[in-house]
């Protein structure tokens, strides 16, 4: 399976000289697993990359077809959605799952952002593409593009937060962005989800200090992510959403502590990177 | 006059040459026109003597 990262930014895109390595786009990962197919985990600014390298494909000529699973509808999370150039190609097809509470009330989020006083296109109706749309149940494994997937709600505003497990075959990743777990670590539902995956993405927002200073908004810090990996017995940590403020030496820093937190705690087995905007893991 | 709104796909490359070739009219068209393209972090000043 191969993971492409196209937004690895947290809240909102953060481009210029201080974030080039690491990029400035907002959550956008991209999944191919063994047998073909295409899995796209959130819709932040860093979809419109993506969208352009498809169009080179079959959905440049209306023949693609991929599920697209929304963590939650926070704007760095659904904001490259209007911009996903694959979508306004007819024939093209997109199962879009999501955290919402029914189908309709997910639908009638990412329609509320084509609205004409956010976007010109005015609905989902006039993008092209097929597209249906459904909510996903804690812990209920669906299948899609050869794998299974299974969700669980993590704690993040109001809402909650979707983590994802994605099995093909002998393969897992997790997908885990903005989890505010609080002091008590991660649920136990999540580290169930968590369990011996060979890769976690996780909630990278801040330094254990700042995670201290905001810890009302919900994100980890890379001491939480630490803390999850090992909880789970993960094969890897994968750093992600970046603080928009955090320049890349300041990611670079983070990813060091990531590491010293990792082999202090009885993580030493544990291999860790951070996410970089345009950057792929083969598993 | 100050181009602005870059497409988001219009490298600084691209932006370069656009703001070349409309450089390049003006001077067609012989106005008196100062022409930059906005960027990031751009400053000017008007009104100093």
């Amino acid at each position: 399976m191969e993971i492409a990262f196209w937004g690895v930014r947290g809240s909102i895109p953060a481009p210029g000289p201080a974030t080039v390595r690491y990029g400035g786009n907002t959550s956008c990962v991209s999944l191919r697993p063994q047998g073909g197919g295409l899995i796209v985990l959130d819709c932040g600014t860093g979809a419109r990359n993506l969208g352009m390298a498809l169009m080179d494909g079959p959905f440049g000529q209306g023949r693609g077809e991929a599920s697209i699973l929304l963590s939650h509808a926070h704007w760095d999370h659904i904001q490259g959605f209007p911009f996903f150039v694959p979508l306004y190609q007819p024939g093209n097809k997109f199962h879009i799952y999501g955290g919402a509470q029914s189908s309709a009330m997910l639908e009638g989020i990412l329609e509320g952002q084509m609205a004409p006083q956010y976007f010109p296109v005015q609905t989902l109706k006039n993008m092209g593409a097929g597209i249906d749309i459904s909510a996903i149940e804690d812990g209920k494994s669906i299948q899609m593009a050869g794998c299974t997937v299974r969700a669980c709600t993590n704690p993040h505003g109001r809402a909650g937060a979707l983590a994802f497990r994605i099995q093909d075959g002998a393969r897992s990743i997790v997908y885990a962005s903005d989890a505010g777990y609080g002091a008590g670590g991660p649920p136990a539902a999540s580290i169930e989800l968590y369990r011996g995956a060979d890769v976690l993405i996780h909630d990278s927002t801040y330094t254990p200090d700042d995670g201290r200073r905001y810890a009302d908004r919900g994100f980890s810090s890379v001491e939480d992510a630490v803390g999850a990996a090992i909880a789970g017995g993960v094969k890897r940590l994968v750093l992600f959403h970046y603080d928009q403020d955090y320049s890349d030496a300041e990611v670079d820093a983070l990813c060091v502590r990531g590491r010293r937190l990792l082999d202090e705690r009885g993580g030493r087995d544990i291999e860790l990177s951070g996410a970089i905007e345009g950057a792929t893991l083969t598993i | 006059l100050v181009l602005f709104h870059h497409a988001p796909e219009r490298s600084d490359a691209e932006i370069d040459r656009i703001l070349a070739e409309t450089r390049a009219l003006a001077d067609h068209e012989a106005v008196e026109l100062e022409v930059a393209a906005a960027y990031e972090g751009l400053d000017v000043e008007i009104g100093k003597s």
